[in-house]
């Protein structure tokens, strides 16, 4: 059955990336989802990022492949991956909040997603949204530690 | 005993309505829908009349007849339903007799909340993977009733992320007294907020249990302290007066 599914994962810049590798990073996602059918969501704070993909089966499978491979980030985290009957995010190839800057959440109707009780007001709100306010809230985000020192021997 | 074809009115059993309560919003989330015989008997008495072939058709008709009488009674919150013990196996037939009845019935796929008891699923995880994501892919949500039961209910969330969990009751009782249990629950709770699946506190009898409960923000409830289950009804929800 050629389904509907979404993969939510979680990664790590492998170097700190300026603003302008992050605009390129989105251009190229949006580029290949919008060619894939893919939908879904990016967060990004303080080099952790979230990532939410929607589509086909095998096109969000070969696009998180993707993902993994990317020497940009690491540490690259299937968190889960599942069946759904619906998109979250139809609209959006790849929509996009840098939570560094709170102001920025603004973005493309996003704050909808975190202010409390437009989507809790059901049992389930979704995996997707679930998550998403996990993330804001400060769960699956990564500080590499750079100072680890080598032993000897 | 069970004839399929049976009309409403001369079945031998029907269902009590007990409420999934979100004590901060002070609402009904859903119903779960408890099989009982005309004359007020429990599951258990029920399941014991009828033979084993008997049982996956009355497993089939049950979901059926719950969510016709949900329906009747102005369904507007999620629906629990329950599967019978060793019938979660069966074919993709079951799955569309459920559909089929929520459709004729006008209730949303999204508002039904299937539970499968942790204690049933330690035998063949695959068969049950492949069935689950065929609920998951028609958007009904999934539910692990009697979570902590089996003990294997950690290692259960590594290979399948349910919707929604049903704590055991034997982790609930005087929990406000009982360290390991809480330590347990405490770690579950952060399983569950990583994997976004909703955790709900269910055989809830006393004041204490209640709080301790609220103290570490837990907010959906179901048991004897809000509301017992009514037979073909949907009974009226004592809310704890005070909040913590």
């Amino acid at each position: 059955m050629a389904g509907l599914m979404h993969c939510i994962s979680a990664s790590v810049a492998a170097v700190p990336l300026n603003t302008a590798e992050m605009v390129e990073i989105l251009m190229v996602a949006r580029a290949n989802n919008k060619r894939r059918g893919i939908t879904g969501i990016l967060l990004h704070i303080d080099g952790s990022f979230f990532q939410i993909l929607e589509g086909a089966q095998e096109d969000v499978a070969a696009t998180y492949a993707k993902t993994a491979e990317d020497h940009l980030f690491t540490r690259v985290t299937d968190i889960i991956s599942e069946p759904i009957a619906k998109r979250a995010f139809s609209d959006w190839t790849m929509g996009f909040a840098d939570l560094t800057h709170a102001e920025q959440m603004a973005i493309g109707g996003l704050n909808d997603f975190f202010q409390e009780g437009t989507c809790c007001t059901r049992l389930r709100a979704g995996r997707s949204q679930k998550l998403l306010r996990a993330f804001a809230a400060g769960r699956w985000r990564t500080k590499l530690r750079r100072d680890l020192k080598k032993i000897a021997g | 005993m069970i004839v399929l074809k049976q009309p409403e009115s001369t079945r031998p059993f029907s269902f009590a309505f007990q409420p999934v309560i979100d004590v901060v919003d002070r609402k009904v989330v859903s119903y779960e829908a408890l099989v009982r015989g005309l004359g007020g008997e429990s599951a258990h008495q029920m399941l014991t009349r009828n033979s084993a072939e008997e049982l996956a058709q009355f497993d089939r008709e049950c979901r059926v007849v719950a969510i016709q009488t949900a329906a009747r009674l102005g369904l507007k919150s999620h629906l629990n339903l329950n599967f019978l013990p060793t019938t979660i196996y069966s074919s993709s037939e079951v799955i569309l007799s459920t559909v089929q009845a929520a459709e004729k019935n006008e209730i949303p796929l999204d508002s039904i909340v299937l539970e499968i008891s942790e204690v049933e699923l330690i035998g063949d995880q695959t068969g049950f993977a492949l069935l689950i994501n065929e609920y998951k892919s028609l958007g009904i949500n999934i539910s692990i009733d009697d979570f902590g039961k089996g003990y294997s209910g950690l290692s259960l969330l590594a290979d399948f992320q349910p919707d929604q969990i049903k704590l055991d009751m034997n982790l609930v009782r005087r929990i406000e007294a009982r360290g390991a249990r809480q330590a347990i629950v405490r770690a579950l709770a952060v399983a569950c907020g990583d994997l976004g699946v909703d955790i709900v506190v269910e055989g809830v009898e006393t004041i204490d249990e209640y709080m301790w409960f609220r103290d570490e923000g837990f907010r959906w409830f179901q048991g004897y302290l809000f509301a017992r289950p009514a037979f073909e009804e949907f009974p009226e929800v004592h809310y704890p007066e005070f909040e913590a």
